[in-house]
């Protein structure tokens, strides 16, 4: 199969997305501090948003990684396999766990709440893909032992 | 599973090799292992007509039912 444009698109924009995620590391504090002094929220606020930030760069990491990994086997023409059912699995489980953080921050400061809400529909979306995944990869097995 | 292909049979009773027979019918010998060692999850009815084709044999000489 063809290598699409499409999915060339999307490799190279997981890529931007990883560095952007990677070099954001060095400017959190800064954020934190400018949306704390924007708001005029206390110090505190600033703290934990520094905090609950760097906690969620693990999981936006981990999703981005698991996306670059499934374009990878898109790529290699590998497409139906339980390896990339993983892979989805990852992305929905990190996207509900942002959801869910940023759920229970945003009853601290309202920082959160619009990011919330958006992350845990993508998670559902991304969790009723993986199961029509895993329906196709079943298919597809049962497909190639068809003699 | 409960189906068994008894497609080694045939092959000695015909003193035919596994190559020869993937040949005759058209299949890939990766295919052909998949059917000899009842990993195949279906058998499709063009592929038993050209198995009984090239063996000259009945579906029933070639297909069995074996209890678990």
């Amino acid at each position: 199969m063809k290598v699409t444009k499409s999915v060339m698109f999307c490799l190279w924009t997981v890529r931007i997305f990883i560095a952007v995620s990677v070099v954001s590391l060095f400017f959190i504090p800064g954020i934190a501090e400018y949306y704390s002094m924007v708001a005029s929220q206390s110090k505190d606020i600033s703290l934990i948003i520094t905090v609950v930030l760097y906690v969620l760069v693990i999981p936006a990491i981990a999703t981005l990684s698991a996306m670059y990994l499934l374009l990878k086997s898109i790529v290699r023409n590998d497409i139906f396999t339980l390896k990339n059912v993983r892979y989805l699995n990852v992305i929905t489980v990190c996207l509900f766990i942002i959801g869910i953080i940023c759920g229970i921050v945003a009853f601290m400061t309202s920082f959160f709440a619009f990011i919330s809400i958006p992350f845990l529909f993508m998670g559902l979306v991304l969790l009723v893909l993986r199961n029509v995944f895993s329906q196709a990869v079943e298919i597809k097995s049962e497909n190639d032992l068809t003699v | 599973m409960a189906i068994v292909i008894n497609i080694d049979v045939m092959l000695s009773k015909r003193k035919m090799s596994s190559l020869e027979l993937s040949q005759k019918i058209g299949i890939t010998p990766a295919n052909l292992s998949i059917l000899k060692t009842g990993k195949a999850k279906a058998l499709k009815l063009s592929t038993l007509d050209k198995l009984c084709q090239a063996l000259h044999c009945q579906p029933a000489d070639l297909l069995e039912y074996r209890d678990d």
